[in-house]
């Protein structure tokens, strides 16, 4: 396992050796030897971005890019209509408004179903302990984990 | 006849009351002699009195000097005490800081060299087979349950000193320095503004960059963590001013001298741990400044390099 001084893993992740020492001892993992793990380097990897906002204060943080189409589209204004055939060659006295170009709506992203579990037949063992008990419910069967309770008794 | 009878009574009368009369004048005169005597002997106590009454003035405004003089000099001696307690907490963390450069320098040089030799002895062919003998020979001498020959065994141990003259430093711990490393942490809180603790640490400079064999970025690093740890994250960092190290924490609602403890045991812990993991013998005192001293020597917003 490649072991490295704290100072080096905090330079090659471009925050200073105490930001690495900080973040490493408030999860009490800092080591005394100063020699930082494969562990604790992908600790020190993973929190970095996290201690750098801490560090940058009150700040506004940017919103990321979403890379994904979003599954809802902005509803624009609808244009005004524009004739197609204008009846007559009427003079024009101010300049018409530009039409809106309203990009189309990107598809919804096809979103496939999950399979449906795959149960085993009833009364197979399904683990190491016992089989699991399963009644007819309304949605299908049901794993009975607590036997339900007699009101009688 | 009788008239020389009466006049003769009347003045015989008279001559009477003018006797008594005499006799009355002269007690009044031995009086009033009486009275001026007493009067004379008054005004010579008095005279006395005041030429006392003036020695004692004298007496009073000559020891007003002189306590004039003694506050005068005791504001001096207080100041030059305010000065030379100053004077020597700097000189103490200077010290200090000259002392752990120089542990610092042959932890540095004797951490060196043994990781060179320690690189030279892996990149020789048979190390391995040497290390597998060695560990071998160490297991077996020390498993109790096999009873080994006094010859074997001597034989054993003369292997085990061979190989360890040839490959010590891959099975040998790492050396450290002979001396010891010595500082005393001074703490103090600073009650002007924000009650805030202080506590500080003559330690050498770190390498730039620093490493592995820097004692001085291993104890400064263990001690915040230790305090990392203990206080919680998000304390302020450590600032170097004057070659000392100065941890401040605000006290917050706490007292600020239970602050205070509370962040010198941290740093202190810290630097213990930090010694102890680089195998080096620590010794750290204590002490406890007063704050007026500590505000003259850790001014805030002072020239300082924050880490």
């Amino acid at each position: 396992m490649a072991v490295k001084w704290i100072g080096d893993a905090a330079q090659e992740l471009g925050i200073t050796p105490l930001d690495a020492v900080e973040i490493l001892a408030s999860r009490q993992e800092y080591p005394m030897n100063g020699l930082v793990d494969e562990d604790r380097f992908k600790t020190l990897r993973l929190m970095r971005s996290g201690k750098r906002l801490e560090a940058s204060a009150s700040q506004a943080i940017p919103v990321p890019e979403r890379h994904a189409s979003p599954m809802t589209v902005p509803v624009s204004a609808p244009a005004p209509p524009v004739p197609e055939h204008p009846p007559f060659a009427a003079p024009v006295f101010a300049a018409p408004p530009a039409p809106v170009v309203v990009a189309p709506p990107p598809p919804p992203a096809h979103v496939t179903p999950a399979p449906p579990p795959v149960r085993p037949p009833v009364g197979e063992a399904t683990s190491v302990t016992a089989p699991l008990q399963t009644i007819p419910g309304r949605d299908g069967e049901r794993t009975v984990i607590l036997s339900p309770v007699d009101p009688k008794s | 006849m009788g008239l020389l009878k009466d006049f003769l009574r009347i003045e015989a009368d008279r001559r009477g009351a003018l006797a008594a009369l005499r006799l009355e004048a002269q007690s009044h005169r031995l009086q009033i002699e009486e009275i001026g005597a007493e009067a004379k002997r008054k005004r010579d106590e008095v005279a006395m009195i005041e030429e006392w009454l003036h020695r004692l003035a004298e007496d009073v405004a000559r020891t007003e000097e002189q306590l004039l003089e003694i506050e005068s000099r005791r504001e001096d001696h207080d100041r030059e005490a305010h000065e030379r307690k100053i004077e020597a907490v700097r000189s103490s963390l200077e010290n200090d800081r000259t002392d752990g450069h120089r542990i610092s320098e042959d932890f540095r040089r004797l951490r060196s060299a043994f990781e060179i030799e320690r690189a030279r002895l892996l990149a020789e062919a048979d190390t391995g087979r040497m290390m597998d003998n060695f560990f071998q020979i160490e297991a077996f001498l020390k498993d109790t349950g096999t009873p080994i020959p006094d010859a074997a065994r001597k034989a054993l141990m003369k292997e085990r000193q061979d190989l360890m003259g040839r490959i010590g430093p891959l099975v040998a711990p790492p050396p450290a320095p002979e001396g010891v490393f010595k500082a005393t942490v001074v703490y103090s809180a600073l009650e002007e503004g924000e009650p805030t603790a202080v506590v500080a640490v003559g330690l050498p400079d770190e390498a730039e960059p620093s490493g592995a064999h820097d004692l001085a970025a291993l104890l400064l690093y263990g001690s915040y963590a230790s305090v990392v740890e203990k206080i919680g994250p998000g304390v302020p960092r450590p600032r170097r001013e004057e070659g000392a190290v100065i941890y401040e924490q605000p006290a917050g609602s706490r007292a600020p001298d239970e602050a205070a403890l509370d962040l010198f045991l941290a740093v202190k812990g810290g630097l213990e741990k930090a010694a102890a993991a680089a195998g080096v013998p620590c010794e750290l005192t204590g002490v406890f400044l007063e704050p007026e001293i500590a505000s003259a020597v850790f001014p805030r917003g002072g020239e300082t390099r924050r880490f």
